[in-house]
């Protein structure tokens, strides 16, 4: 029996890595992959942007950015990504593909969580080293850049990292807007068949923590090469959703 | 206009979101429980004296915190019944059914999550504490009870808080499986009268004053067991 499973796995393989991709869109693992990257990027950049406005920013500029990560957060990621997928119609006047909706409100979604971990970073640097700095004859922007976001960065790399695999995991979610990405290759697959359900999504689990442990165990390593920095005294749990 | 309020305001909304709002408590009380106590014994586990238990922890936490709780929640809800003895059960026709699915599901990822927030609130007891209560010569269950106990709930609190507001949204997932919850009644809302932005406006307030109500227990709790 269960070599027949396996049998099922190995004839969809293609559909489940790549979707449709010779003849059609491409889907599957590859463009999983694709999200992730896209999504990690531009959640990185949105994120430490919003971060550093909470972190630094004048007074009610820190307030609405506070508020903002505040309420993303507070919701479900499948809650927000439905809320924009339904809201970006009505404020942009045409519809959008899901899978682009999905990608901003998924971006904006970790983007905002990154954002937490960042203005802890941040304000983890002792004002000391800000003092130094002016002292020294450095501008507030060289300081940022040179001073404090690096030791920033490093504090707060643990959570960064449990966070980009966060995301990568839940890049599954686009998968109930339609998008044809690894789970729901592997929802498709599982319909077509209904005979090997635990080893299909057995088998697609083990290629997400595959890749997420790899990812992991990269940031671990990134972490002890850096270790030696003031700020670096974080020790983080990672939560478990988006 | 952006957003039509009289809509939102309306019995079927209102109706939808507390039919909703039932499930979604279900599952997440269902969850968190259970949660609650797998996680503690998995930390016990790791932070315990055996080899064995050692290991099967952090292979059980290693592999749910890597993989998505969707492809979990798939893998138990068309799973289970290949796992269970040829029998026939009557649950696995009800209606519960994905009502259990999305509890076991949820329950699987958050109780590894809970195992590291609770492992981490245990090492942090200084390895001087428990050098200090063997010379007094407490058994190791007396240590936990009157030494790490009373340190360990200020530090796990906050931790145990997110993971709780996590279990509200990892909730949400249960609609793929056809779990009634508040995201599905939306889409229900929304595929009967296409006004799918007032539908997830309401589903999403529901969330946040829930996500909010937790966030306010907690904060009482941490204030209650503050040490001294």
């Amino acid at each position: 029996m269960s070599s027949n499973a396996v049998l099922v796995i190995w004839n969809s393989l293609p559909f489940l890595l790549v979707g449709l991709f010779p003849q059609g869109q491409l889907g599957g693992l590859a463009l999983t992959v694709i999200l992730s990257v896209v999504i990690g990027i531009a959640s990185l950049a949105f994120g430490s942007i919003l971060g550093l406005v909470a972190a630094l920013a004048p007074s009610g500029m820190r307030w609405l950015a506070g508020g903002l990560m505040v309420v993303i957060r507070g919701m479900p990621a499948l809650a927000f990504l439905f809320w924009i997928y339904f809201l970006l119609p009505r404020l942009l006047g045409f519809d959008l593909a899901p899978l682009y909706s999905a990608c901003i409100a998924l971006t904006a979604y970790h983007g905002s969580y990154i954002a937490a971990d960042i203005r802890g970073g941040v304000r983890s640097v002792p004002a000391g080293q800000w003092e130094a700095a002016r002292a020294f004859g450095l501008r507030t922007l060289p300081t940022l850049v040179l001073i404090i976001l690096p030791q920033a960065f490093r504090a707060v790399l643990p959570s960064l990292i449990n966070r980009i695999v966060n995301l990568v995991i839940y890049t599954s979610v686009i998968s109930i807007l339609g998008v044809l990405e690894f789970t729901r290759a592997a929802m498709i697959v599982n319909n077509r068949e209904l005979l090997y359900p635990q080893y299909i999504f057995a088998f697609v689990g083990l290629v997400y923590f595959v890749i997420c442990y790899v990812i992991s165990m990269t940031g671990k390593m990134l972490e002890r090469r850096w270790a030696w920095s003031p700020a670096y005294n974080t020790r983080s749990t990672r939560s478990s959703t988006p | 206009m952006l957003i039509d309020w009289t809509f939102m305001a309306s019995p079927r909304i209102m109706g939808a979101m507390l039919a909703g709002l039932k499930l979604t408590l279900i599952v997440t009380i269902g969850s968190a429980i259970a949660a609650m106590v797998i996680g503690t014994g998995l930390a016990f586990l790791t932070t315990g004296r055996s080899r064995l238990g050692r290991r099967f922890a952090e292979v059980y936490v290693a592999i749910f915190r890597n993989v998505p709780l969707l492809v979990v929640l798939f893998f138990i809800y068309f799973g289970m019944p290949d796992f269970l003895p040829p029998r026939d059960f009557p649950f696995l026709y009800g209606t519960s059914y994905e009502t259990l699915a999305a509890i076991i599901a949820v329950t699987l990822v958050a109780s590894a999550f809970v195992a590291e927030v609770l492992r981490a609130g245990i090492e942090a007891v200084p390895a001087g504490q428990i050098e200090a209560s063997e010379a007094l010569g407490l058994t190791r269950r007396r240590y936990f009870r009157l030494v790490v106990l009373p340190q360990l709930l200020p530090i796990v609190l906050p931790g145990l808080c997110n993971e709780t507001i996590n279990i509200v949204k990892n909730s949400t997932y249960g609609m793929t499986i056809g779990l009634a919850e508040l995201i599905w009644q939306a889409q229900q809302i929304e595929a009967e009268t296409f006004r799918g932005f007032e539908a997830m406006t309401a589903a999403t307030l529901v969330f946040l004053c829930l996500n909010g109500a937790i966030f306010l227990a907690f904060s009482g709790l941490e204030k209650a067991f503050r040490l001294p």
